[in-house]
């Protein structure tokens, strides 16, 4: 139940994102709607639940994208360690610091492609200058949905209680 | 079963492994998606059309919302009905627009005379990585990938992907995508390589040829690659950069077509099928009628002695 709501809730974002941010002006340069729900999901979901949802929302957001398949599977699957890393500092109250480290993971899995394609020899999918903007409008994009990524971790907390009493 | 950190570290990091392989063994392939990612651009395309088509309206009813205060703020009736009247007179423009542009890509669909799909953009891929753009067209109409696109103005770019009725458009801008080019006026060939933003670069062209392209030069197609018949506008020329070292110039080329702002398009059916006429594409934007393009030429010689050399 859990698992198919943060399923959905990706899907929606990502028919958001092709459908609307465009009328924004926001097409080219991001941001990555999807991204602060999987490091959320790294950060404070159960882990294995976390993968299922990482691989299925990476390779929903690859169809859609019209790209390369495999790179945002690839990138979520590094945002989902980078959050788990995190140990839930990405679960602070308050935005700023939420917004952050998603903010600061998006940035670090952007590079992490860039260094993959120099190690392949081949051009990277964006420019480097892109890399930092399309990051940081990532970040300010985690305010919005807050209320929800937090309502889903509320669930998750509540299910575990229910499953692991004491 | 609850697993340690150190566990769920190995777990992710194999993770990172994996989908990095899946990426690099994706990396070259252009093939067409499976049946359940098909499945998914089925889906997804009506869902696009119609929240592309509630925006629309939704910006309609705030604007009639803003502009309704500000006539209450005048508090006269008469403005009120004034304004509704620019209102609407603006929507008839914007119609008179579309609709120009539409007659003219039909109009070049006739001349054309080659089969050939008309076809409107319905969304945006989802990642700002690459430079893809949905329409309503797909297998059903005949699209297959690889079939190139053009408007108005000149090239789009090429079919990626498709789905029963919708397919996503690689633009030329995007930088996994190439198509054989010509310099108009002097013939000079090379390739037209998208630079993932908004332009693109022509390249492979030889050193030696410096003085056959200039700023401002029309770039069109050259028929090569069998993907677009040869003379359709790929962009103009922006800058011919000549390096201290290497065999090539670098020439950049603002794309013909106004790629951030697409909207109605023409999918050609048959690959490298030459139209029946030569066809009259539309000015690119911010062209002015008379103005003369054409920056100073560069100097025409050998290239400079390398270092070392008798």
């Amino acid at each position: 139940m859990r698992m198919g709501a943060a399923i959905g809730l990706g899907f929606v974002l990502l028919v958001v994102r092709a459908s609307l941010l465009p009328t924004l002006g926001l097409a080219a340069i991001g941001p990555d709607l999807v991204l602060p729900l999987v490091v959320f999901y790294g950060a404070t979901g159960r882990f294995t639940e976390g993968l299922v949802v990482t691989a299925v929302l990476g390779h929903l957001a690859d169809v859609m994208s019209g790209g390369t398949l495999g790179l945002h599977l690839y990138l979520y699957a590094v945002a989902f360690g980078l959050g788990n890393l995190s140990h839930g500092r990405v679960d602070q109250a308050g935005a700023f610091v939420p917004c952050l480290m998603v903010f600061l993971i998006a940035l670090l899995a952007g590079a992490s492609v860039t260094v993959l394609y120099g190690l392949w020899g081949a051009p990277a999918p964006r420019p480097a200058g892109g890399a930092l903007l399309s990051a940081a409008l990532t970040g300010a994009f985690t305010y919005p949905q807050l209320p929800v990524l937090r309502a889903l971790q509320r669930i998750a907390r509540r299910d575990d209680r229910l499953i692991l009493p004491g | 079963m609850r697993l340690s950190t150190r566990t769920k570290l190995v777990i992710a990091l194999l993770f990172v492994v994996l989908t990095a392989w899946n990426l690099h063994a994706n990396r070259k392939q252009s093939s067409d998606l499976n049946i359940a990612d098909r499945t998914v651009l089925f889906v997804t395309a009506p869902l696009q059309r119609a929240l592309r088509w509630t925006v629309g309206g939704i910006g309609g009813v705030f604007s009639g919302y803003v502009d309704l205060i500000h006539v209450k703020r005048d508090n006269t009736e008469l403005r009120e009905r004034l304004a509704g009247w620019e209102s609407m007179e603006a929507q008839v423009r914007e119609l008179e627009i579309e609709n120009d542009r539409l007659r003219r890509l039909a109009n070049l669909r006739e001349r054309a005379d080659v089969p050939s799909v008309g076809a409107q953009v319905i969304g945006w891929g989802t990642s700002d990585r690459f430079r893809v753009v949905r329409i309503d067209r797909g297998r059903a109409h005949g699209l297959a990938p690889g079939l190139g696109v053009i408007d108005a103005r000149g090239v789009v770019g090429q079919v990626l992907h498709t789905s029963a009725g919708a397919a996503d458009v690689l633009l030329m801008s995007d930088a996994s995508s190439n198509l054989a080019a010509r310099v108009q006026e002097t013939s000079l060939r090379g390739l037209a390589r998208g630079d993932g933003r908004w332009g693109a670069t022509l390249e492979f062209v030889n050193r030696q040829d410096a003085g056959a392209v200039r700023e401002g030069e029309l770039v069109v197609t050259s028929g090569d690659n069998a993907i677009f018949p040869a003379g359709i506008p790929v962009g103009r020329v922006t800058r011919v950069e000549v390096a201290d070292t290497g065999q090539f110039l670098t020439v950049g080329l603002e794309p013909s077509s106004d790629l951030a702002n697409l909207r109605e398009l023409l999918v050609l059916l048959e690959p490298g099928v030459p139209f029946g006429e030569e066809l009259e594409f539309l000015p690119m934007p911010g062209a002015v009628a008379g103005h003369e393009p054409y920056g100073p030429p560069l100097p025409v010689g050998p290239p400079p002695a390398e270092p070392g050399e008798e």
